[in-house]
């Protein structure tokens, strides 16, 4: 005996040692920690609905202690289930399962994947069966195998002796309650959550025929019942979760099968024991434990103490996690006996704390159920699979008994959003169902309904913490601490259905299969032009066509310089454009006789530039247009028929005027006639033909006739600014409430009197260059502005600091190209310093600087300074 | 009910083709290598370099290359599944024959 035991223990020892880091009984979790936003709505949504049921719609509660039930037995279906032939078919299939598994674990392949016994007894048992337990009923009962074998020896007994009893009779002491099924769970969720490799076959066969001699042992001294109800810690556990599954069975006397609502059998009048709270804060507490021990937080709390307990080698993680264990049921214990002490001291005592904690135990049991299920659930459906091959080739001897050993497990069966969605919804109904039954249990125990509700303020508060413990450890970690790697490279294959312009006729066509560097999605806000019309597709996708159009064949007559220089960034990087789909469902309101309909187009941009940073990225290629494509091709159609040309230098070159849509007259009488022409025909140019049909681009052209009608000029462009008045050298712009503009009210102040720098003297002290300079203040006289300009060192530091000025330089050697480019903010002395030394090497360079106001750079007085560098260094 | 929920779980097919470079010296790739976030569908190549042999395990997608000095190992997968899966080097076997795991060396998140 001790010779074969000996090398069992050395290799149980040696299989320790080589895998120091899993902590489940068995199998791999791939779960991700659920995002932030699932976790918040949890949270919220926990202390909502206790409030919810507590003060709302527990008013009438059923203080009776009978529930509704529907006899089964009084259906055919019911009768078919509860026959003694589906009994005795489930019961031998659930003995055949418990001797093929501790045979397999005896005498089959030791490689845990390869040999049913833990897949069997952690997975399919552990967590299978608990599902099984607490959302159909008490299984366990029927098939226990136990009982099963118990039961026939009895039979035989009978047979030879007579007598059926195979019990010494002893009378099981009332004292010892439910502890031997407490040391039992306490026990088992020691093997699964601690002992560092529980899936070791051979040992899950040793542990079951010991706990199977232990049984037995146990149904002899006490009688199989008493036993099976103290002492067998399945039957605890399963029984637990079974109270709150809606079929009742009932094996006892005569067969009965009844259907009840969920939960119901928590309410069970029947008293609970000190030792039955103890075992469902501990099945309470085994849970979560699990979950936190896959937490990073844990792993850095045991990073923590490993050190202060270096005497004891190898086996620190599992001092660490035995101690754990404990204290996590002491805690869960230690709140709940706690809270029940206020409660009672809260409803004047009427019980008292103890009484009062063995009443409400039970309640805490769906919030056990839905933490298991929570964190399991995924894993069953993933790691379960095992036992489709291992069904096939229990033994691991490459049998193929059901032609299923060549089934490889899919990880994929289900997904994160999946796992998220489940998890959170379970720890919220355990929740509500915990609640919700408290109440109950409260009306029935608690004579007035005052004391009732008072009672339950304690309660639903720790039940709320529970939850929330429940959901922090799914969410861990919440905070990311770690920054994800950098990858090489990344090639983004284009969709087919994306388009590209066509050089030239920017005809929009697919791009075929491509690959691109970077996609970016776009979120486009489909801001209102001022003819009425409305930024869509068509406004985004022919403003890249205009691009193509106009600046991407030098040698065509289409073509501007000007165009081509705008847009050669773009052209170089865009590889394709893809119009998702509108979204105007969100944040769609009206107020008064304003409707406000939030229409957001979702554009998809394929581009060959590697990712930089998003910001950066996104100015490439974006798809937005300040002017709507009607107005784009009415000013194409001027410049194509010899009116005028887009840029001032063209209109130069070709001796055309420069297209001015506001002042001249007789242009705008020209493109009047265009675009009644066009309002007749439905024109739409030849890239928007299978986007914009010609009734839509009537109304368009309709549009645009009206907006010229009543305001004299054709400049449409979106944003909070309008034109208003012109004359020669003036024009006045009137801002006014958009709200279909990306950015929001208030947010274009900043510009909306754009302030100006001025350099005014230069002081050069060797490689140092100090700028001085003016900045524009304004100056408000009731409704009117005054911009006046002041020396930077006449100004008050605080009105400094709200200007925020500061000089952005770029420095060119003797060829024009640019060395060195930077910003200085001011200094103390109302300065700017510019230090050049060890930076730039000996020659003469030029300081190209302005002097910036508020973040406006668009018309910045800009200073070139020659400098030189001495060659004496 | 899972034929309904694959039903449900879109399958886009443009995806992303990304490549990380993991170079193992002494059992470890660097730091600011050890977490690797992707989309789902993207698919992702690792390449392999290390400074001794060393035999590495992705899990979940169950993908093992051996890895030698002196050149590139390719590991390349279409991240179908949702998850987060480790990469641990294969040092030798338990008794009971199953592999036993060293310090793991990567861990590949793929998001929904």
């Amino acid at each position: 005996m001790r010779a074969g035991l000996r090398p069992l223990a050395a290799a149980l020892l040696a299989e320790c040692l080589a895998t120091p880091a899993s902590a489940h009984g068995f199998g791999q979790r791939y779960d991700l920690p659920i995002p932030l936003s699932y976790y918040l709505a949890g949270v919220a949504a926990a202390i909502v609905v206790s409030f919810l049921i507590v003060g709302l719609f527990v008013r009438e509660a059923p203080r009776g202690k009978t529930y509704p039930r529907i006899d089964l037995m009084a259906a055919p279906l019911g009768r078919w289930i509860a026959s003694p032939s589906v009994a005795i078919t489930l019961k031998l299939l659930a003995l055949a399962a418990f001797i093929v598994t501790i045979l397999a674990g005896l005498r089959g392949d030791q490689n845990p994947y390869r040999n049913i016994a833990p897949t069997m007894l952690w997975i399919i048992v552990w967590v299978g069966l608990a599902y099984v337990s607490a959302f159909v009923g008490n299984v366990w009962t029927l098939i226990n195998p136990w009982r099963t074998i118990f039961e026939a020896i009895e039979t035989i007994n009978e047979a030879i002796t007579g007598r059926r009893e195979l019990s010494l009779g002893l009378r099981y002491p009332p004292a010892l309650g439910l502890w031997p099924a407490f040391v039992l769970l306490l026990a088992f969720a020691w093997l699964e959550l601690v002992y560092p490799n529980p899936a070791v076959p051979r040992l899950i066969a040793s542990l079951a025929l010991a706990y199977s001699a232990l049984t037995f042992a146990g149904m002899v001294c006490f009688g199989r019942e008493c036993w099976l109800a103290h002492g067998e810690v399945f039957t605890a556990v399963f029984g637990t979760f079974a109270r709150f599954a809606p079929l009742e069975l009932r094996t006892d006397n005569d067969r009965q099968l009844w259907l009840r609502p969920f939960g119901a059998g928590l309410l069970d009048s029947r008293d609970v024991s000190t030792s039955m709270m103890a075992f469902v804060l501990l099945l309470l507490a085994t849970v979560l434990y699990d979950g936190a021990l896959a937490s990073p937080e844990w792993g850095k709390l045991e990073e923590a103490i490993a050190p202060y307990l270096s005497t004891l080698g190898d086996w620190r993680l599992v001092t660490i996690r035995t101690a754990g264990l404990i204290a996590f049921w002491l805690i869960f214990c230690g709140a709940y006996v706690g809270v029940s002490a206020v409660m009672s001291a809260v409803t004047q005592q009427r019980l008292s704390p103890l009484a009062i904690a063995r009443s409400f135990a039970l309640t805490l049991v769906p919030i056990a159920i839905g933490y298991h299920f929570a964190h399991y659930f995924t894993f069953l459906l993933i790691q379960g699979q095992y036992i489709i091959p291992l069904a096939s080739d229990p033994f691991g001897f490459c049998w193929n008994l059901f032609g299923t050993a060549g089934y490889r497990v899919d990880i994929a069966v289900v997904g994160a959003r999946f796992a998220w969605f489940t998890a959170v919804t379970a720890i919220l109904l355990g929740h509500i169902a915990a609640v919700y039954l408290a109440h109950i249990k409260a009306m029935q125990v608690l004579d007035t309904r005052r004391l009732a509700l008072r009672s339950q303020i304690p309660l639903t508060a720790l039940m709320v913490v529970y939850t929330f413990a429940s959901l922090s450890i799914l969410a861990e970690p919440i905070v990311e601490r770690r920054a994800p790697a950098q990858p090489l490279s990344v090639e983004i294959a284009i969709p087919e259905d994306a388009v590209l312009p066509e050089p030239g006729s920017g005809r929009l066509q697919g791009v075929g299969a491509g690959i691109a560097k970077q996609k970016l999605t776009y979120r486009v806000l489909g801001s209102a032009f001022h003819d009425g019309t409305r930024m869509n597709a068509a406004d985004v996708l022919y403003s890249y066509a205009f691009a193509y159009r106009w600046g991407a064949r030098p040698e065509a007559k289409n073509f501007d310089p000007l165009v081509a220089a705008a847009t050669a960034v773009m052209r170089a990087h865009l590889l394709g454009v893809r119009v998702v789909g509108t979204d105007t469902t969100s944040k769609s309101f009206r107020f008064g006789d304003f409707e406000y309909i939030r229409e957001l187009l979702v554009v998809d941009v394929y581009s060959s530039a590697a990712p930089i940073d998003p910001e950066q990225d996104a100015v490439i290629a974006p798809p937005w247009s300040t002017l709507p494509w009607h107005l784009l091709v009415l000013m194409e159609e001027a410049v194509a028929r010899g009116w005028a040309a887009f840029s001032q230098s063209e209109a130069r070159r070709r001796g055309v005027d420069w297209l001015d849509l506001v002042r001249p007259d007789a242009m705008k009488e020209r493109l009047a006639g265009l675009v009644e022409t066009f309002e007749r025909e439905g024109y739409r140019p030849d890239p928007l033909t299978s986007l914009v049909s010609a009734e839509e681009a009537r109304k368009h052209w309709a549009a645009l006739k009206a907006f010229y009608k009543e305001r004299g000029h054709f400049l449409v462009t979106n944003g909070p600014y309008q034109l208003k008045r012109w004359s020669a050298d003036s024009v006045t712009l009137e801002a006014f409430r958009d709200l279909s503009y990306p950015l929001g009210v208030g947010s274009y102040d900043a510009y909306a009197v754009p302030r100006r720098g001025f350099i005014t003297k230069i002081d050069r002290d060797g490689e140092r260059v100090m700028l001085f300079g003016d900045i524009e203040l304004l100056q408000k006289h009731q409704r009117s502005y005054d911009i006046v300009r002041r020396p930077l060192t006449s100004i008050a530091s605080d009105e400094l600091r709200r200007s925020a000025p500061e000089c952005r330089y770029l420095v060119t050697d003797g060829e024009g190209r640019v060395v060195l480019a930077g910003q200085v903010s001011v200094s103390a002395d109302a300065s700017f310093s510019l230090d050049f030394s060890g930076k730039l090497p000996a020659g003469h360079f030029t300081l190209i600087a302005q002097i910036i106001v508020n973040g406006n750079a668009m018309n910045a007085e800009i200073q070139r300074i020659p400098i030189e560098i001495g060659s004496s260094r | 009910m899972l034929a309904l929920l694959l039903g449900l779980a879109p399958m886009p097919a443009r995806a992303a083709e990304v490549t990380y470079a993991l170079r193992i010296t002494n059992g470890r790739v660097p730091d600011e290598m050890r977490l690797i976030r992707v989309k789902q569908h993207d698919v992702v190549k690792l390449e392999w370099t290390t400074d001794k042999p060393i035999t590495v395990h992705l899990h979940g997608y169950d993908i093992e290359r051996e890895v030698k000095p002196g050149a590139v190992t390719e590991m390349t997968f279409a991240a179908r599944a949702t998850g987060r899966f480790t990469v641990e080097p294969h040092i030798g076997r338990t008794p009971s024959g199953a592999h036993a795991h060293g310090e793991t060396l990567v861990t590949i998140e793929v998001y929904p």
